[in-house]
């Protein structure tokens, strides 16, 4: 039992830095991909919309 | 059930109500935002396919873990103990081989799908896409019939809101909220929703956890499982605790919940390329491991609360209550209501909120995609317009939103909420799992074959509490009939009435059996036509 014990309080210890870590590093860096996503699919529809009779991509 | 009536009062105050509410509208504001970026099918399906990795890990995360993982995690937590992690573990080990070696996804990106069906279609042929997809909507919409319920039992113990119309007035709320907003803006107002979802939800764990640790204390915590529960609170092998079986299955659940559930693979697919994928699955892999670990951790934490204090001990730990689903899931709801200070629970209960909106939102626009994509556009003679599509998908969101309020207020559960959920799920993925790796991975593979594995998932329904009883009280009629009950005894036809198999070994049977019969199917009706040309392995 004392393995698990010890096992899971790593995990848990462990996990708990490293989601930190990661949930940092995601909100900083997810908050320029939102507005890189908004870009592309604005260029995206914009060209489209310039070639007449262009049949959307599925 | 009245909480206030055995003095429990949750710290829940109007400042609560504020926070929860400008969230709310802010993710009204999104939805209507997104729809100006909406143009086509692929926009709609996979925001299209411009999906970044931190996005990506966002939105995945924000996904697989909603409300409903919170739930399910703390009931196992409550009624398990530390030995629940090992699904946390599970889920990072496999996720991570998964990502690093690319295996199933990479070949789905390649091959330029937005569902699993198209796949099907490619590799098969478009009559196992139309099946396929058919089998996973079902079992998607099944594995989340009871999310709303269950997210509805957790806010109203978090709120101390107990009136049964409260439940069915929360419900109807959130289910209109989501269709609303899914709708409108596509996977757009997805990714949008789940990024910051995964920023409030994130902090919000983190600091309640932290709180636990600080209020119970670590020594505290361990000490109480070990004196109640003994070895089997920390052993998942421990036969009176989960046992080899269970774990063996979470192993599975985990290969499908990042290779082959739909809105994981759908997350692959909008990638921007192969090299995103396996960057995006394999940092998710730490989300994996953290949504079961954290709900597990605050489970465990309000076992603990609870065994020391006597009017909650008197409520949730007595023999009745601990087999009743709709309390051990709202026991750690009721936990964080008495240990959360106000204003952060109101961050805390809207962090709940978006997990239970992100997920609800994905998964709704997972299944109509899949819907109109692979079940009525290819059995349409001259396919749909694009218009068509966006108008079937969006009406069929609301057929989606109607049946989970349904089935949540309707349905028996019987056992965990997670045993529930991967069962439901399993009529799709028992099946799909090996049409899938076989048929990137095996040029043998044949139609016939995907047919009788994708069939064999239905198996999938006899691990559902509900299905045995109904299963074993047409045996012991059938029994009766044919007097084949004297032989049996009066013992065994009980036992046939009360029929109670282990969940975990009707899953494992089935997933063998779905592989045999691909193999044996692909072996004896091979396929005529030579699919090397569009081998995406």
């Amino acid at each position: 039992m004392e393995f698990w014990i010890k096992l899971w309080t790593w995990v848990l210890a462990i996990n708990l830095l490293v989601f930190a870590a990661l949930a940092i590093t995601v909100t900083i860096g997810g908050f320029g991909n939102i507005f890189s996503m908004l870009r592309s699919l604005r260029a995206q529809n914009d060209e489209q919309a310039k070639i007449p009779g262009q049949a959307a991509p599925e | 059930m009245d909480l206030a009536a055995h003095g429990i009062h949750s710290s829940f105050s109007a400042i609560d109500w504020v926070i929860v509410a400008a969230y709310l509208c802010g993710t009204i504001v999104i939805g209507l935002i997104a729809n100006r970026y909406i143009s086509n099918m692929a926009d709609y399906v996979v925001a299209g396919r411009a999906l970044k990795s931190y996005l990506g890990v966002a939105t995945l995360i924000g996904t697989e873990f909603g409300l409903v993982s919170v739930v399910c995690g703390s009931q196992l937590g409550f009624t398990g103990g530390f030995s629940a992690f090992h699904l946390g573990l599970l889920g990072l080990i496999v996720t991570l081989f998964v990502g690093v070696t690319g295996v199933i996804l990479v070949p789905l990106r390649r091959a330029g799908v937005m569902t699993i069906p198209e796949y099907y279609e490619k590799r098969f042929s478009r009559g196992t896409r139309v099946f396929g997809g058919l089998i996973m909507v079902i079992a998607g919409l099944l594995s989340m019939g009871f999310f709303v319920k269950a997210g509805a039992i957790f806010v109203m113990g978090l709120t101390g809101m107990t009136d049964p119309l409260h439940l069915k007035l929360f419900m109807s709320a959130m289910v209109l909220l989501v269709l609303f907003y899914t709708a409108l803006g596509g996977m757009v107002s997805v990714v949008i929703a789940d990024y910051i979802q995964f920023v409030v939800m994130s902090c919000g764990l983190l600091v309640v956890c932290l709180l636990g640790v600080q209020h119970l204390g670590w020594g505290t915590i361990v000490s109480t499982v070990r004196e109640i529960r003994g070895p089997a609170g920390f052993d998942p092998f421990h036969e009176e605790g989960f046992g080899v079986a269970y774990v063996a299955y979470m192993a599975c659940v985990a290969f499908a919940s990042c290779a082959l559930w739909q809105t994981s693979v759908i997350r692959a697919c909008a990638a921007e390329n192969t090299r995103t994928v396996k960057r995006i699955i394999s940092t998710s892999s730490i989300g994996f491991l953290t949504r079961m670990t954290i709900p597990i951790f605050l489970g465990v934490c309000a076992y603990v609360f609870i065994s020391q204090h006597e009017s909650l001990k008197e409520l949730f730990l007595s023999d009745a209550a601990q087999k009743d689903s709709e309390m051990t899931m709202m026991a750690t709801a009721v936990y964080l209501s008495q240990l959360v200070p106000t204003g952060l629970m109101g961050l805390v209960s809207a962090g709940m909120l978006a997990a239970f909106l992100s997920t609800h939102d994905s998964y709704l626009l997972c299944w109509s995609a899949v819907f109109v994509q692979d079940v009525v556009a290819p059995s349409t003679k001259n396919g749909l317009s694009t218009r068509a599509r966006l108008l079937s998908s969006r009406l069929f969101l609301i057929g989606e939103g109607i049946f989970i309020l349904v089935f949540g207020l309707w349905y028996p559960l019987g056992q965990s909420l997670w045993e529930f959920m991967v069962t439901g799920g399993g009529v799709y993925w028992f099946g799909a799992a090996p049409v899938l790796i076989l048929g990137i991975y095996w040029r043998r593979a044949s139609r016939v074959g995907a047919y009788l594995a994708l069939m064999t998932g239905f198996g999938a329904l006899l691990g559902l509490k509900p299905v045995q009883l109904l299963v074993g009280k047409l045996l012991a009629r059938l029994a009766v009939a044919t007097n084949y009950d004297s032989h049996l005894g009066p013992s065994c036809m009980e036992n046939l009435r009360q029929l109670d198999l282990s969940t975990p070994k009707v899953g494992l049977c089935v997933i063998g059996l779905a592989f045999a019969l691909m193999v044996i199917g692909s072996l004896v009706f091979p396929d005529r036509h030579d699919f090397s040309e569009t081998e995406v392995a």
